[in-house]
């Protein structure tokens, strides 16, 4: 019999999965009924929805209050930056703009990544081996490497750095959809299912979708969070996003040669970062717990 | 014409400053330093003479090669490897080398080197090769003496040998010059790390009391820190003796790190260049509005230095030709632009863009993105790879305005001859009358006609303006208090030399 680590057993610890766990139900029922994992995001997408509209604009300049500290240090809000623009509002401005261009990314990486794993892991043969070599290359070329050159080539651009975001992060997907596929094509349902003459479209509908659908919309999730990470990184480095597109990312590099006179620029737009990764990656921590079968009421595949 | 004449021998007679009332002791001064290091902001492109475009490529070939002459701090022109240089109609001029200057490799310095270095100049592939072509001969008359010889007045052509002049030793070969170059100026290439470092030792024969000055340690290494803040950091922490490129909101920082930061205006100017080649900027009124549009004093108070002044033109300060103090540079009056806007037919504003380097201060031009938004201009801003931003200058289906500088201005005939000539290599400017004045200056050999010949330029400029004139550019450089008597060039060149006069 197959056996996993349920997520809140200790690491390491396997258990037979067909014998519920009293306490394990309960647990699973309060983060289902209290989703405390989902707070930090539903703060977050409340402030990004409603505070532009009473902030201040984010693009609109005052030389002449540049750098002026943040609240607590003789100043008002999260300051300015250094070209008198309010902090606040550029930050709150910046996390819907890069949470937009992340979920663009990942939305585009899982819809690649799920097909070519898919493909591969159902078809095997050259489906497989194509798919195979296909992330074996992503691989083996450094992720900022490419940046570099998809940005000399194409110029810096929004659409530049999506390509390389999905280019790239669609790999991540694919592994994981390709084993799980080939798994649950060769389970024994579905070759009693194959052997008594059911269609591919009908093992695809019926026993393929309803198993990888949970695990492809938490990697989905999880990845947002990454392909945050990554696209601030990029524009931190100048490859990213264009200077006039307000970006987390590129706040930080704005404050970077402030740090001596307004370090509150970096660290606010760096704290903005760790929050909204973490608050999606508790999101999808939750979604995990909520629609993985295993973990949710302990019925075997 | 014989005003003109009357003008040659007080202006291009270069003073033949005598030497032999200079120290040529070759012992050091008491006070060299073992070791420094420098932080630049970048790596060199290039060492090779010939294909040296930038500051940070100067900085370090000009610590291993000697030009036969340098700029004084205010703007002179001094015989430097040559003891004599002069000349009465800006056609030939004439050189006396030092005598018993030595290259590195232990061969003497003759008249030969000079030859070497035209011939080296007007071959290679080079941006200043066409500038080389009006030398038509190197008259080598003895070892020591010889004359060059240009087909016609070229009395801009001493600024060129300042930057591009240096002395080349027998025998070397285009690796030589890239990667093993001997020159015989202070310092001796003793190794290039590519992408982190290159380290110098002293030239125990080099003669001190020349005007570049006398090196100020036995080793020195240039070091390559991009950021800002690290440089800042290593000053501080003393990895490092002296840093360049601090940017003004980091000076602070400097001097509680117990050094110096040194302020100083650069012979530089920063612009926005307009191509006026298309519509809507080949309309002068579009020219004279961005120009109103700006307020380019309180950009460059606020992110720059107190000490970047609104130029009114590109010329600089009066350490260089063509600066006139009383032209006054545009004010700043957004309605008056809004008003010339409308006369021009754009009432409603346009939509344009604007390329800068990844690497350059896009803070300055976002804040001129904004005052222009402010009377109805949109502008895109396009960061670009430094070396696509070259490749961009003349291209018609670039952005029509860039932010750029160009140094140095001491002579601006190469800046007009290349950015405001409408033949220009680099120019999307075309002006008759400009064209004629450029014309004008470059073979006109008496100083003071040139500095108002291209006055006139300067006005002509801003009737029909081809950039957003910006300020002259201001180094500020970190200096370990463990270094005393550096001072900055007007150049920028950041070379680990003290200044003995």
């Amino acid at each position: 019999m197959m056996t996993l680590s349920s997520h809140s057993s200790s690491p390491g610890v396997s258990r037979d999965i067909t014998q519920p766990d009293r306490r394990e139900d309960r647990r699973a029922l309060v983060n289902v009924v209290i989703p405390w994992r989902l707070v930090p995001l539903v703060l977050l997408l409340t402030a990004v929805s409603v505070l532009p509209a009473i902030l201040s604009s984010p693009t609109t300049q005052s030389l002449a209050d540049r750098l002026t500290p943040p609240f607590g240090f003789g100043g008002t809000g999260l300051g300015t930056d250094g070209l008198g623009r309010d902090l606040l509002a550029r930050i709150i401005t910046g996390t819907r703009n890069s949470l937009a261009i992340s979920i663009v990314a990942a939305t585009g990486a899982s819809l690649l990544g799920i097909t070519a794993g898919v493909l591969a892991g159902m078809l095997g043969g050259w489906a497989d081996r194509i798919v195979e070599l296909l992330v074996e290359s992503v691989l083996a070329i450094p992720f900022i490497t490419v940046g570099l050159m998809v940005t000399a080539t194409i110029g810096q651009s929004t659409t530049s750095m999506l390509l390389l975001l999905i280019g790239t992060g669609w790999i991540t997907h694919a592994q994981i959809l390709r084993a799980q596929a080939r798994m649950v094509s060769q389970a024994e349902y579905v070759i009693a299912a194959s052997a008594m003459g059911a269609s591919k479209a009908h093992i695809a509908r019926r026993h393929l979708v309803p198993n990888l659908l949970p695990i492809s919309i938490v990697v989905y999730f999880q990845q947002i969070g990454s392909m945050l990470l990554w696209s601030a990184s990029l524009t931190w480095l100048g490859i990213g996003a264009p200077i006039e597109q307000i970006s987390l990312g590129g706040i930080v590099r704005d404050g970077q040669d402030l740090l001596y006179n307004g370090w509150w620029v970096s660290l606010f737009a760096g704290l903005a970062i760790i929050y909204v990764v973490t608050s999606l990656n508790l999101a999808a921590d939750w979604l995990r717990i909520v629609i993985d079968p295993v973990q949710k009421g302990h019925r075997p595949l | 014409m014989s005003t003109r004449r009357s003008f040659v021998a007080s202006s291009l007679a270069v003073a033949a400053v005598p030497l032999a009332t200079r120290a040529q002791s070759a012992t050091p001064a008491a006070d060299l330093l073992p070791e420094i290091v420098i932080d630049l902001s970048g790596e060199p492109d290039n060492l090779t003479p010939a294909l040296s475009y930038s500051t940070r490529d100067w900085s370090v070939m000009h610590s291993i090669y000697d030009s036969l002459v340098d700029f004084a701090p205010d703007g002179q022109i001094l015989p430097q490897a040559a003891e004599v240089f002069e000349s009465d109609d800006a056609i030939t001029f004439r050189v006396r080398l030092r005598a018993g200057m030595i290259f590195h490799d232990g061969s003497p310095v003759t008249t030969a080197a000079i030859t070497r270095n035209v011939e080296h100049i007007k071959s290679a592939d080079s941006q200043i090769s066409d500038l080389y072509q009006v030398i038509t001969e190197v008259r080598q008359i003895d070892d020591l003496n010889a004359e060059i010889v240009c087909v016609e007045p070229s009395p801009w052509l001493p600024s060129q040998l300042v930057v591009w002049g240096v002395l080349l030793p027998e025998g070397f070969t285009d690796e030589s010059l890239a990667s093993a170059p001997i020159g015989s100026g202070p310092y001796i290439l003793e190794s290039w790390e590519q992408g982190s470092a290159i380290t110098l030792v002293r030239n125990p024969d080099y003669h001190l009391g020349s005007p570049k000055g006398d090196p100020l340690a036995e080793r020195v290494t240039y070091r390559f820190v991009p950021e800002a803040a690290t440089r800042v950091a290593d000053l501080t922490t003393g990895l490092a003796h002296l840093i360049d490129a601090v940017p003004k909101d980091q000076l602070g920082a400097v001097a509680d790190g117990g050094n110096v930061a040194v302020s100083s205006p650069v012979l530089a100017t920063a612009f926005i260049r307009i191509a006026t080649d298309a519509a809507p900027f080949d309309e002068p009124r579009v020219c004279q509005a961005v120009n109103h549009a700006v307020d380019v004093q309180a950009i460059a108070d606020a992110l720059v230095s107190t000490e970047a002044k609104r130029l009114a033109s590109v010329f600089p300060d009066a350490r260089g030709l063509g600066f006139d103090a009383s032209l006054s540079p545009f004010a700043y009056d957004p309605e008056k632009a809004k008003e010339l806007l409308a006369e021009a037919g754009y009432a409603d504003g346009f939509v344009t863009e604007a390329q800068i380097t990844a690497t350059s201060r896009t803070d300055v031009l976002e804040a001129v993105a904004e005052q222009l938004a402010a009377v109805g201009i949109k502008v895109n801003i396009v960061t670009s790879e430094l070396a696509t931003f070259n490749q961009d200058w003349s291209n018609t289906d670039a952005p029509a305005l860039r932010y750029a500088s160009w140094r140095p201005m001491y002579d601006p005939f190469t800046f007009v001859n290349l950015l405001v000539n409408s033949e220009g290599y680099l120019s999307r400017y075309s002006n008759p009358t400009a064209d004629e004045l450029i014309r004008s200056a470059a073979i006109e050999p008496a100083t003071e006609s040139r500095d108002a010949i291209y006055q006139e330029l300067g006005r002509t400029l801003q009737d029909q303006p081809g950039f957003i004139y910006l300020w002259n550019l201001v180094t500020n450089v970190g200096v370990s208090s463990q270094i005393e008597g550096w001072s900055p060039r007007g150049d920028d060149y950041v070379l680990a030399l003290r200044r003995t006069q």
